[in-house]
């Protein structure tokens, strides 16, 4: 059974996010900060990560660094609610370290789990 | 018979009239017309008298023959013969008396009886022929009849031998003796040997002539026939020859001496030395003013006092001689007088003796006193000298500050000109006549001054202001220029001054200014306007800054609700019997939640569509942004940091948004100050011009092509970047900063901003020396988009 690592310091879209997942068989670990992410991962390894962007102490973008490092940039999936300015737009950012894919909150969630289970099919 | 006292002829009469004249204008004959009658001696005067009462009697007498018979009027005769004998027995008293006042001495008294006794016997004889015509003639002495004939004539030469001749021989006797044992001077000896001449005639041959002959004719003769002869004919004129001769030789001395006394004494009057008379006895008898005052004494206290009493003793006063430096003391004060002693003769007897002095001391005082005055002229002239040395260096200074003054109004950039009281220009420099012509020596027309001229001219208010002219150098109002200016028209601006000179009251000189201000204020208004672009975009970001954060909170919102929503549907069992009800329920929610996540999308579009239209891009003067931001950091900059901007190229124009060059430098500045925060360094910026010709391919950012572009560079010398850090860094975004702590390196936002404005960087890192980036700018052009690059 494929695990997926949901990171996000919103705790409710956390908890969605995890339902959503586990709705369709997955198992779902979450972490709420890029910190505690960074010990689950490097403990063991997840078939898909779902991250945020904008968290505080370690944000997404390290994280997403640190995987593409391990070579798990593949399996990882990009997710923001938009910059903090008008003008930002993170997502285009995380494209350029080669994430598996972007999605801009609110999540289209069908396409969301299609992304997931296309990475868990492609390894 | 009668005898004949007086025998006619003619020449007698007119040798007796041409005496008398003679005698009664003396003062001629003795050419002493000048002399004051009181001041000729009386015995000259009498003798005078006495011949010419000697010569008018015998002039009448022997005339009278003439008109009147001798026997008829005999008396007649007798008495004018009478008043003859009565002068001529005074002469010898008169001769004597001249030649005493000569020889200076005393006659005895005894002959002044003779001289009464003749006149007496005169007198007595006279009456006696008068009443008693032949009482001579009959007279017998002793059977001797001695004046039988011509008793008159016996008579009368009796009296004159005793009377006259006698004297007159005593005073010869005299003369002679004086002349023969007494030392006299020789003015004194010569009038004795001519008085003695005359007398020797008068009294000898004369007397031989007049009396011896006759008797010797008339004893010839025997009384046989009467001879006829003039009565002391030869006497007579004898006499007045001896006058004349007498007085001449008596007052030409005399007077000589006198007259010249008379000049010396208007000379000693005049004369700047003292001159005091003084006479034998050493006693003054006269001093001029000068010696008064050389000595100051006054004339009285002076005159009879004794001339040693007042010169030093060491003078000898009575012999002629010169002494240098006599000192006398006078008030207490020593004086050096020059002296010298004369002798001078004031009469025929008397000498008067002269002292004649000069005070030295005033000589040398004066001597002195000029040579001062020589020294203060010398002196005078140096200080002349000097005053002219210092006019000259002041004129010098006058006309070199001319020149400068000059020089500097010829070289101003702007046009100057002056204008004295009257309004007249009096300076232009060349600026001013080559716009308007040389207007010197002209005045403008009152109305033509304008309001600030005339309160610098009339109040004495500096003024300053600004006009504004279009091309054809009208003027324009300030509204119809920055109509012009929008238009992008070409104007000018103008800076006036009017200076007021004050001195003295109104109205005063003015100077005034023309400066052309319009770079310097069309370059304030870009600034102006680029300032404000930057104020309304900053303004924006905070908003946008805001909104973002705002959003991004709702997403999360949102995200979690829609897929709640979703799960929720996908969970609830269908077969449960309000299923549908639920389902729709859910529905709602997810619709109301899309609706909520629209109107937000709505939102942060309009705000991002308002942000681009107000910051639209524009051409502008990159170095005044580039400045700016340098000038902003400077302030808070840590004191180990220095900041160059010295190389700014300020012609360059670029193409873009203000708001985002600002932006971009301002983080790439602070990321290099921070990398220098701990050792400290040089942050360079830099803005010039560069032409790349081929493309430059780099691994952080996307390739640049050839192209002109205005390059910034932002240079540090600060640790450096590891090959970790500068991935992170252009991967291409990067931040350790939480929300809230703002964006980190904000390299971020920077790197998006270049992407919008079409503008690349590349970056040169080295650890431990410093990172250097280097951002190309598309260069403005009046078709921008023909030049850029399209990428």
């Amino acid at each position: 059974m494929a695990t997926i690592l949901v990171i996000d310091d919103d705790q409710q879209f956390n908890m969605m996010m995890k339902s959503a997942l586990e709705v369709k068989g997955y198992t779902v670990e979450t972490a709420f900060n890029g910190k505690e992410a960074k010990e689950l991962y490097q403990k063991k390894k997840y078939d898909v990560i779902v991250t945020d962007i904008i968290m505080p102490d370690i944000d997404g973008y390290e994280v997403i660094l640190d995987l593409r490092r391990m070579g798990m940039s593949d399996r990882t999936i990009a997710v923001s609610g938009g910059g903090r300015t008008a003008a930002d737009d993170y997502l285009v950012t995380a494209q350029h370290f080669d994430v598996a894919a972007t999605f801009n909150k609110p999540v289209d969630l069908a396409a969301l789990r299609a992304k997931v289970e296309e990475i868990i099919q492609k390894h | 018979m009668q005898e004949s006292i007086f025998v006619f002829d003619a020449t007698t009469i007119i040798l007796a009239i041409l005496a008398f004249i003679g005698c009664a204008g003396y003062r001629y004959l003795l050419g002493l017309k000048q002399i004051d009658l009181t001041k000729i001696p009386y015995q000259i005067k009498n003798f005078f008298i006495l011949v010419s009462v000697w010569n008018i009697c015998c002039a009448i007498g022997t005339s009278s023959l003439l008109i009147l018979d001798k026997d008829e009027f005999y008396l007649w005769y007798k008495i004018i013969f009478a008043i003859q004998a009565f002068a001529w027995v005074q002469i010898g008293k008169y001769v004597y008396e001249i030649a005493k006042k000569s020889i200076n001495e005393d006659r005895p008294r005894s002959w002044d009886l003779v001289y009464y006794v003749g006149i007496g016997t005169v007198v007595m004889v006279s009456i006696l022929f008068c009443i008693f015509p032949d009482a001579i003639s009959n007279l017998y002495i002793f059977n001797f009849h001695p004046a039988a004939h011509y008793p008159i004539f016996y008579t009368y030469s009796l009296i004159f031998t005793l009377f006259v001749t006698i004297p007159l021989a005593n005073t010869g006797y005299r003369l002679l003796r004086q002349l023969l044992y007494v030392p006299l001077d020789k003015d004194l000896r010569q009038i004795i040997i001519y008085m003695l001449g005359s007398f020797f005639v008068f009294g000898n041959l004369v007397y031989i002539f007049d009396i011896i002959v006759p008797i010797l004719r008339i004893t010839l003769s025997n009384g046989s026939e009467p001879i006829q002869f003039h009565y002391f004919y030869w006497s007579q004129f004898a006499a007045f020859i001896m006058a004349i001769i007498c007085s001449q030789y008596y007052t030409s001395v005399s007077f000589k001496n006198k007259s010249s006394g008379w000049v010396l004494q208007k000379i000693s009057q005049r004369s700047s030395d003292g001159i005091i008379f003084y006479n034998s006895e050493g006693i003054i008898t006269k001093c001029n003013p000068m010696a008064s005052e050389l000595l100051r004494l006054a004339e009285k206290d002076l005159v009879n006092r004794n001339v040693q009493d007042i010169f030093p003793p060491e003078i000898q006063f009575f012999k002629e001689a010169r002494y240098n430096n006599i000192k006398i003391s006078i008030n207490f004060e020593v004086h050096n007088f020059k002296v010298s002693i004369f002798k001078n003769r004031a009469s025929l007897t008397s000498t008067i003796n002269v002292i004649l002095f000069t005070d030295l001391t005033n000589t040398l005082y004066y001597q002195q006193r000029i040579k001062n005055l020589n020294e203060q002229h010398l002196e005078y002239k140096q200080s002349f000298i000097s005053y002219q040395e210092r006019l000259d260096t002041a004129n010098k200074m006058v006309s070199e500050n001319e020149n400068f003054f000059f020089t500097l109004m010829s070289g101003l950039p702007f046009r100057f000109w002056a204008k004295n009281e009257q309004g007249v220009y009096l300076k232009q420099n060349r600026e001013d006549i080559e716009k308007r012509g040389n207007m010197l020596l002209m005045s403008d027309a009152k109305k033509e001054m304008s309001k600030y001229e005339m309160l610098a001219r009339e109040q004495g208010l500096s003024q300053d202001f600004l006009t504004y002219e279009d091309e054809d150098g009208n003027e324009i109002s300030i509204e119809e220029a920055n109509r012009k200016i929008n238009e992008n028209k070409p104007i000018s601006i103008f800076q006036n001054m009017f200076f007021p000179i004050i001195s003295g009251n109104a109205p005063y000189k003015i100077m005034g200014m023309k400066i052309d201000q319009t770079t310097q204020k069309l370059l304030e208004r870009e600034r102006e306007s680029l300032k404000e672009q930057r104020f309304i975009h900053s303004r924006l970001e905070e908003l946008g800054t805001m909104c973002g954060a705002f959003a991004h909170d709702y997403n999360n919102i949102l995200g979690a609700q829609l897929m709640g929503c979703q799960v929720a549907l996908e969970l609830l069992p269908k077969d449960v019997k309000p299923y549908d009800t639920v389902a729709n329920l859910v529905e709602q929610v997810r619709i109301a939640t899309e609706r909520g996540k629209e109107s937000l999308e709505q939102l942060l579009n309009a705000l991002r569509q308002k942000t681009e239209v107000t910051t639209a891009a524009t051409n502008f003067s990159a170095y005044m942004v580039v400045e700016d931001v340098a000038k902003r950091i400077y302030i808070t900059l840590p004191s180990n940091i220095h900041l160059t901007y010295d190389n700014l190229d300020e012609s360059l124009k670029i193409y873009g948004m203000v708001a985002s060059l600002d932006r971009i430098i301002s983080n790439m500045a602070k990321n290099a100050i921070d990398a220098m925060k701990k050792k400290g360094g040089t942050l360079k910026i830099e803005l010039v011009k560069e032409t790349v010709h081929e493309q430059i391919v780099s691994r952080f950012s996307q390739t640049i092509p050839p192209g002109v572009y205005a390059k910034i560079v932002i240079a540090d010398t600060g640790e450096g970047m590891d090959s970790t850090t500068l991935e992170r860094i252009f991967s291409p975004f990067f931040t350790t900063k939480a929300p809230g702590e703002g964006l980190g390196l904000g390299l971020s936002s920077a790197l998006r901003l270049l992407n919008d404005a079409k503008a690349y960087f590349t970056v040169q890192t080295t650890l431990g020396e410093g990172t250097i980036f280097n951002i190309y700018w598309p260069i403005s052009n009046d078709k921008p988009e023909e030049k850029w690059p399209q990428s």
